[in-house]
């Protein structure tokens, strides 16, 4: 169960993390240090890395079969971050992409 | 509430597309704001870099325990994590050519990417359950790409007024 948790909370992490990196992608420079130096990308890169700590953790302590799903869940976080914050549109093929995407997670779950 | 959050976006404003369609309308350039292929690659590449640098996490993490500074020592986990920064970065690149609700989720091909790798080096087995999970992650991802073609043109085509 805290295994579970972390996972949902890493997955949560990803989503948001990428969103930082959407949002640096505007940026047109092509200068790695101003970018890197940024306070988006800093932002961005500590809830990635702190996401990938808790997921580590969590495949230490977890059932793997449970948390593949859960962490396949982030592809819904960011559909969900997009249209929040980009104002993306995702069409019902879109939607059903995503579902498919769990749905692998769930039989690569089964699998192992 | 609303409000107070900014929303970023490249070209999809009121106001600059009035301009992209009159450019596109010409020359019925529905691909204008759909995502671009050097893009799809560059995820790819990413999600190639992200499956080598889960393998490690596993290897790194067998002999993982509580102990920070022992994590630290431990060089299979803190390559894999350079490697998964280093993918971060590339996706900043990535995500200039695209909808990031389209190129995010092809990142989902690592879990496919994994499989055959831990195939391969670690000697684990692909099961039935494995190649379905596979085949339905590859359907989704293309599912997906359908998708944001689709929802493209047929904005295109109702902000240009054709039937």
């Amino acid at each position: 169960m805290f295994a579970v948790l972390l996972v949902l909370l890493s997955s949560v992490g990803n989503g948001a993390g990428s969103v930082f990196l959407k949002k640096l992608s505007f940026k047109k420079t092509n200068n790695i240090l101003s970018l890197l130096l940024n306070r988006t990308f800093i932002l961005g890169i500590t809830i990635y890395a702190t996401a990938a700590v808790l997921y580590v953790i969590a495949l230490k302590y977890g059932d793997i079969s449970v948390l593949y799903p859960i962490a396949a869940t982030q592809y819904i976080w960011v559909c969900i971050f997009a249209v929040r914050f980009f104002r993306e549109k995702i069409n019902i093929l879109k939607w059903s992409g995503i579902i498919m995407i769990i749905a692998g997670a769930v039989f690569i779950g089964l699998g192992l | 509430m609303k409000s107070k959050i900014k929303v970023y976006n490249d070209n999809h404003k009121a106001d600059s597309t009035v301009e992209i369609h009159k450019a596109s309308s010409a020359d019925d350039n529905s691909m204008q704001r759909t995502t671009k292929p050097w893009a799809v690659m560059l995820v790819l590449f990413c999600t190639i870099i992200m499956s080598f640098s889960q393998i490690l996490w596993k290897i790194g993490s067998a002999s993982l325990g509580l102990d920070i500074f022992k994590a630290l020592a431990d060089l299979p986990l803190v390559f894999g994590f350079l490697l998964y920064g280093l993918c971060a970065v590339l996706l900043i690149f990535a995500l200039r050519g695209g909808d990031l609700s389209t190129l995010y989720p092809v990142l989902a091909l690592s879990f496919v990417l994994t499989n055959l790798l831990a195939w391969l080096i670690l000697g684990e087995d692909i099961n039935l359950f494995k190649w379905i999970g596979i085949f339905s992650i590859v359907a989704g991802i293309s599912f997906i790409g359908i998708g944001s073609r689709n929802s493209h043109h047929i904005k295109n085509r109702g902000e240009a007024g054709l039937p």
